[in-house]
């Protein structure tokens, strides 16, 4: 293992460590569990339909949570390191800052992960009580939940290394978050508005995610289960915004 | 010749204050030239906001000179190797709380390249040393202000560097500790170890430096040696009140 490589898994690693002992963990997990309550709620009211509201209320209420608790800690994450000073002690040391965001950016991954793997084995637990078998698509839909996940917390450390405001990073990300559910439209909307004008509104929406891509079930209607072309586009954004997060933190200072 | 440490030459510094519209532009140095040579015990002399803290943050590289040059070892402050030569003790050190020392330790000594193995080893003698042996099994949390500071000092020395650097080091410490940290600084720099520090307290500097380096507005008014107020009847204080109060005007 080469000397940077293990740098980046001990910020990683260590970020997560200082999730798992925050006040933060405990109470995202009453919220979580309370979203999940709730769509078991929906669910019995649903009656007939009750297994596939509770499937997919739950689903989405678990993406909500994460998603709420991903901007937030994204946001706070290396501000916080800012303001307590530990950022001296690591930046001081033989440590490349391409390196340090690289391992802050894994440490969102794994805690956005554990925190994943935790609500869904609550939601998980829920439907066996209720005597209800999953079905296999559900994996996939919480694996590509997750990818929009890193999505959108790679962004909103982004926003936070150039407005240096964590407030304003997470109601950029809530902007961006839905944005990037309406890309299709808002690609309609552009059209029929065709004019000289629009292109950099166009070339905004084409830096939006397009978080479409990653609905399960579209990508089984339409092109008939081509899970490929998602997950290269994951890839390919979040290298892009590696890259960006180092070229905005290069020239920071403390 | 002996070999020089550090060399800042000319250097200014200029923070942006993020402004409505526009930062505005905020000097805190300007012009700094000086040199500290191998084992050598320099200290920083300087009221609050003289510029004392902008110094170190230029040595250690968490920020960027806009105006003149500074080498360490000869090199940039950004130079990764030169960097594993220095230890670097910031102004009132942090530390998660949930870790206990040897845990907080672990995680530095493997980011300044050491193996866990090294750290480990290395752990029970570097906290004997900063006095925190009593302490091993308590969390961050628990620390005194004072214990901090003795933490923090440990994580300075874990790789064992040639070039220490101490951001008021004794500051709000009670007189046990101060005398503690003293003559630790003292113990190192007969290891031939360099030792940089900066502090606003006079008679701490007096105590430890080979030399002084006044520090006022930004600029260098004076650098004292030793034999001037061990030898002379002027005492530091008098001289660094006659440097610094013209500015006070
Ligand atoms: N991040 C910063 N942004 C703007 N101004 C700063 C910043 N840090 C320090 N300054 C200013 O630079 C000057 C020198 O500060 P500093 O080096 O911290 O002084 P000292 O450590 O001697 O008390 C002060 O006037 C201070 O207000
Ligand atoms: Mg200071």
């Amino acid at each position: 293992m080469t000397r940077r490589f293990k740098n980046v898994l001990n910020i990683g690693f260590n970020s997560l460590a200082e999730y798992l002992h925050s006040k933060v963990a405990a109470f995202f997990f009453i919220f979580a569990a309370l979203l999940i309550y709730v769509s078991l709620l929906l669910g019995v009211m649903a009656v007939d339909q009750e297994k596939r509201t509770l499937i997919d209320f739950g689903l989405a209420m678990s993406e909500l949570s994460i998603f709420a608790f991903a901007i937030f800690w994204a946001s706070m994450t290396i501000q916080k390191e800012m303001d307590t000073k530990t950022i001296y002690l690591i930046l001081s040391r033989p440590v490349r800052r391409a390196d340090y965001i690289a391992g802050k950016l894994l440490g969102i991954y794994l805690t956005t992960a554990v925190v994943y793997l935790a609500v869904s084995a609550i939601h998980l637990s829920l439907l066996f009580l209720k005597g209800h078998s999953v079905p296999g698509i559900y994996f996939t839909a919480v694996l590509f939940s997750y990818f929009k996940i890193v999505i959108i917390s790679s962004i909103a450390m982004l926003i936070t290394s150039f407005t240096t405001s964590s407030f304003s990073s997470v109601l950029i990300s809530v902007m961006v978050w839905i944005l990037g559910h309406f890309t299709s439209e808002m690609k309609y909307l552009l059209d029929k508005l065709a004019g000289v004008k629009l292109y950099a509104l166009k070339f905004f929406l084409f830096l939006t995610p397009n978080f479409q891509l990653f609905n399960v079930k579209d990508v089984l209607s339409s092109s008939g289960g081509d899970f490929l072309k998602p997950a290269l586009y994951f890839v390919s954004y979040v290298t892009a915004l590696y890259f960006a997060n180092v070229f905005v933190f290069r020239k920071k200072e403390f | 010749m002996t070999e020089k440490v550090l060399d800042f030459d000319s250097a200014v510094k200029v923070y942006k204050k993020p402004g409505f519209f526009k930062s505005r532009p905020s000097p805190a140095l300007n012009g700094v030239s000086f040199s500290i040579e191998k084992a050598e015990i320099v200290g920083l002399l300087g009221l609050n906001g003289a510029g004392k803290t902008t110094i170190i943050k230029l040595v250690c590289g968490l920020i960027k000179a806009n105006g003149g040059n500074i080498k360490i070892f000869g090199k940039s402050p950004d130079d990764l190797e030169v960097k594993g030569r220095i230890g670097y003790l910031p102004e009132l050190p942090y530390f998660y709380p949930y870790l206990s020392p040897a845990d907080a330790l672990l995680y530095y000594g493997r980011l300044s390249g050491l193996s866990p193995e090294t750290v480990k080893t290395a752990i029970p003698s570097i906290l004997r040393k900063v006095g925190l042996e009593k302490h091993t099994n308590r969390r961050c949390a628990e620390f005194s202000k004072g214990m901090l500071q003795r933490l923090g000092i440990a994580q300075a020395l874990l790789h064992n560097p040639e070039f220490l650097v101490m951001d008021e080091p004794v500051s709000g410490l009670d007189p046990i500790a101060i005398k503690d940290i003293r003559d630790l600084i003292i113990s190192l720099n007969s290891e031939g170890k360099t030792i940089f520090l900066s502090s606003h307290s006079i008679s701490e500097l007096e105590k430890v430096c080979g030399r002084v380096i006044i520090l006022s507005g930004g600029r260098i008014h004076s650098v004292v040696q030793r034999e001037k107020w061990s030898d002379s009847g002027k005492s530091l204080e008098e001289i660094f009140v006659a440097a610094v109060t013209p500015d006070l005007n």
